[in-house]
């Protein structure tokens, strides 16, 4: 069952130390961190082990935590996107995160829908390769306004950064990806080709 | 355009999501409170101590209302160093602001150290913490920074003047 209460009100129990309100805030916003840490790195397995880690660095540093629109979301994207690239770094802070959320039986388990979720990881690396290619201010940006739908306002609360430059960046990313993507696109899918 | 591209979403298979959760919780649970830590609690009051019987006079300062309430800083430290504290807020407004304020930040402060991320006599912001609401929370005082700021030190008395703010008006 849902819980009523909006995300400042769980938000003032957190900072007072409540992990029963932290655990609705999991339930509320899992999955769009866990999307979001998917389009970060093309991977399920990953994106898993990463909304872990998302939420237990949220939970540390709790008091340094800004509402946007009274919402906790777009701080979590925000941390996703540091975590995301501190996974591809494969730094030993990253690994012992990631063992102290990782439950016993961890495996996914994605039976039901094993294939799609296949063709996903392949679509997305494919764009990933493009994507790339933007400076990663850019690509935090847009990741976060284009993929995972968040406002100027809650992108610049989620990267600490004014609500103008949240505009200039994605407007430069969209158009480097614009001049980019025939070229990109067609060299990903021959690279896809031969994998 | 290649946001028409990305997958579309899914949802984290239930079981896992049950079992990352309760990995999560786990995780973050309280741990036994630590022992005391008295030495560290009466350093910062023993500095203000000194400040006061040394610094002489004390010009009056008039308590001051702050610029907002939606910032707040909690020191560690009863000193106006510049890394020796961390700021809180409740929310940030993007539209409409001033829901989210601080009525009461010795409160608000108070709860940082009670559950470790602050210790007094230590500039540091603790991420380990136990959030069971066991850690020694020294006296507490709010004072206003130059800045409109509201800023909490560890140390009873009169700190705010000895830092040259002025208290908090009631």
């Amino acid at each position: 069952m849902s819980d009523a209460r909006d995300d400042a009100g769980l938000w003032g129990e957190v900072l007072a130390g409540s992990t029963d309100a932290f655990g609705v805030l999991f339930e509320r916003h899992a999955d769009a961190v866990y999307n979001h840490c998917f389009r970060r790195t093309a991977s399920w397995a990953a994106a898993e082990d990463l909304t872990s880690v998302v939420f237990l660095e949220v939970w540390r540093h709790r008091p340094r935590v800004r509402l946007a629109n009274d919402s906790v979301l777009p701080w979590l994207l925000g941390v996703a996107n540091n975590a995301a690239r501190a996974a591809d770094r494969s730094s030993r802070r990253y690994r012992r995160m990631v063992a102290r959320v990782r439950p016993p039986d961890a495996a996914p388990d994605f039976a039901e829908d094993l294939a799609g979720r296949l063709d996903d990881e392949r679509a997305m690396r494919r764009l990933l390769r493009a994507v790339d290619r933007l400076a990663p201010a850019d690509r935090a940006v847009l990741s976060l306004c284009v993929w995972s739908g968040l406002s100027y306002e809650e992108a610049a609360v989620a990267l600490g950064v004014p609500v103008g430059t949240v505009r200039s960046r994605l407007s430069r990313a969209r158009a480097r990806l614009r001049a980019l993507m025939p070229i990109r696109l067609a060299e990903a899918v021959a690279a896809e080709g031969k994998e | 355009m290649i946001d028409n591209e990305v997958p579309g979403a899914r949802s984290m298979p239930a079981a896992q999501r049950a079992r990352r959760k309760a990995a999560l919780l786990n995780a973050i649970a309280p741990e036994p409170a630590p022992a005391r830590r008295w030495r560290r609690l009466l350093a910062p009051v023993a500095g203000v101590a000194v400040v006061l019987a040394t610094g002489g006079a004390v010009a009056y300062l008039a308590d001051r209302e702050p610029e907002q309430r939606e910032v707040i800083r909690c020191y560690g430290v009863a000193e106006l160093s510049s890394d020796g504290f961390t700021e809180m807020a409740r929310a940030v407004p993007s539209g409409e602001s001033g829901k989210q304020e601080f009525r009461d930040p010795v409160a608000a402060c108070a709860d940082l150290f009670r559950q470790g991320f602050l210790r007094a006599g230590d500039k540091q912001l603790h991420a380990e913490t136990d959030p069971s609401a066991a850690h020694e929370v020294p006296p507490l005082s709010a004072c206003v920074l130059k800045s409109g700021e509201i800023a909490v030190f560890p140390a009873a008395g009169e700190v705010c003047r000895a830092l040259g703010l002025p208290r908090l008006a009631e």
